[in-house]
């Protein structure tokens, strides 16, 4: 009895800090492995998609426990259980088609894949990813002193089609004028009020997604060549090329 | 669509994608600064539960807020709408609106005369009662009301017998309050006996005692006007003959068979 009121106000301190679910979540890494092989019925590695799958449903169920809904470990099974077979269905509509995963015909060590003809050359992708993950972690580390995590710019990102393109008319419109991107650096404020005044956005929006717009301005200050790359559909107002 | 690997959990990753969208998804073993297509994204299941847990809360104690505003207003509705109507005439001619609660929230007048009896006088949380005698009290001192005049008594409501029975009750109240003045003496009467177009005996009727007037009104206006043929003849006396005159014996059964139809 105390262990479960103990593991419930952990489950609750880990809703509110993202620290606290990973430390949660790493500690529960035995359980989560059992649950996952017991819903498949076959054993599941640390590498298996399905385990993926069943440690993301049992940080949804730490977000998701309420004290009523019974113990945490239980709803927490049941959570990764029926994630886990919602995820094999979605697999199984998708079976037909052919994946690239599948093993090649009298070669076992190769897939479909590999038959393809390679576009890019395996050394430099690996060097494209270090100076990506170069110029994320130099975002994060700035972020940082806003007191803004990726997390927090997910939780707080617009998922509305409308709301997002909003967002992007104001964002499009800091990236036109640097004087603004000098001043978010120089003061550690979002200015906003010329950001409302100049690209016409309701502030409400704006404000309701403030993380998630101080995070894309950060991404037009200086460096980050290769995010704004990836971004570019967003940043410059062109049509997306189907 | 691709998708930027910004930040990695144990139980999630954070990905940026192609249009500017921040996800949470399963981490499968990626790594800050990877890019991938094929993602789960992560689906937190009770917080839409969890908001229409409190809609529903929110929704039934707005019911619950909007009946009682309802019943409230029905009820302060019911007190201030008179649910009858006293005619008084004394000579002005007042009407005096009573709610359920015997409570006056109406009084108005016709004619001139009603308008100086009513000016100046304040009706507002006195009974029916109160109000019926002030306003004969009023009139008495105001010289409109003098010995031998008689006041002229009415109610009027959606339920016929209940209003015969109320304009008892205010008849009564106003006998009494009459009984006790030793200054003036007034009949009260009833208004459609003084009023009815066409009530030729209402005269004969209006002399007597008003206690009994109301009851045996009804049964001499029955009588008189069946009696019509009879040539005014009172119907006591008819009677008398049927008993004493054995020749006259089939014409006055006759008209008593006429008489009952």
């Amino acid at each position: 009895m105390r262990q479960e009121t103990e593991i419930t106000a952990k489950v609750y301190a880990a809703k509110q800090d993202v620290q606290k679910a990973d430390a949660l979540i790493r500690a529960y890494i035995p359980f989560i492995r059992a649950e996952a092989s017991r819903a498949l019925s076959q054993f599941c590695t640390e590498q298996d998609d399905a385990f993926s799958i069943a440690m993301m449903a049992f940080h949804e169920a730490i977000l998701g426990y309420e004290q009523d809904r019974g113990s945490f470990l239980s709803y927490a099974a049941l959570r990764i259980r029926s994630r886990l077979l919602d995820e094999q269905r979605k697999q199984a509509r998708h079976d037909k088609e052919l994946s690239l995963e599948t093993p090649n015909d009298g070669d076992n060590d190769s897939t479909l894949a590999d038959t393809l003809q390679e576009t890019s050359n395996p050394i430099e992708d690996a060097e494209v990813q270090q100076a990506t993950r170069q110029e994320i972690l130099e975002l994060a580390a700035v972020m940082q002193t806003f007191g803004v995590s990726f997390a927090d710019v997910a939780d707080n990102a617009p998922k509305q089609e409308r709301t997002l393109e909003a967002c992007g008319q104001a964002i499009r419109w800091a990236g036109a004028h640097p004087e603004l991107l000098d001043e978010l650096l120089r003061t550690k404020k979002l200015p906003m009020t010329k950001l409302v005044k100049g690209s016409g956005v309701e502030r409400k929006t704006l404000e309701r997604h403030r993380k998630y717009v101080l995070a894309m301005l950060l991404v037009q200050t200086n460096g980050y060549e290769i995010m704004r790359g990836h971004l570019r559909r967003v940043l410059r107002k062109r049509r997306p090329t189907a | 669509m691709k998708y930027m690997v910004m930040e990695c959990h144990p139980g999630f990753a954070v990905v940026m994608s192609e249009d500017g969208r921040f996800l949470k998804v399963a981490n499968r073993n990626y790594q800050v600064g990877q890019t991938v297509t094929d993602i789960i994204e992560m689906q937190v299941p009770t917080s839409k539960k969890r908001r229409g847990r409190l809609h529903t809360l929110l929704y039934s104690a707005a019911t619950v807020a909007a009946c009682a505003m309802l019943a409230v207003t029905v009820f302060l509705y019911q007190g201030q709408v008179a649910y009858a109507s006293v005619y008084l005439d004394i000579n002005p001619q007042v009407r005096i609106g009573v709610n359920r609660q015997d409570q006056v929230v109406e009084l108005e007048a016709d004619d001139p005369d009603g308008i100086a009896l009513l000016d100046g006088y304040q009706f507002s949380q006195k009974s029916r009662d109160q109000v019926v005698q002030e306003l004969v009290a009023r009139a008495i001192d105001m010289d409109y009301l003098n010995s031998g005049d008689s006041i002229a008594l009415r109610v009027e409501a959606k339920d016929a017998d209940w209003a015969t029975q109320y304009s008892e009750d205010v008849r009564a109240a106003l006998n009494a309050y009459l009984a006790q003045r030793q200054d003036v003496l007034v009949d009260v009467d009833d208004w459609d006996d003084l009023f009815d177009e066409d009530d030729w005996d209402g005269d004969d009727d209006a002399e007597e005692d008003s206690d009994h007037a109301d009851a045996e009104d009804e049964k001499d206006q029955d009588d008189t006007d069946d009696s019509d043929m009879d040539e005014d003849e009172p119907d006591d006396r008819a009677d008398d003959q049927e008993e004493s005159d054995d020749e006259d014996d089939t014409d006055n059964e006759d008209s008593d068979e006429d008489a009952d139809e």
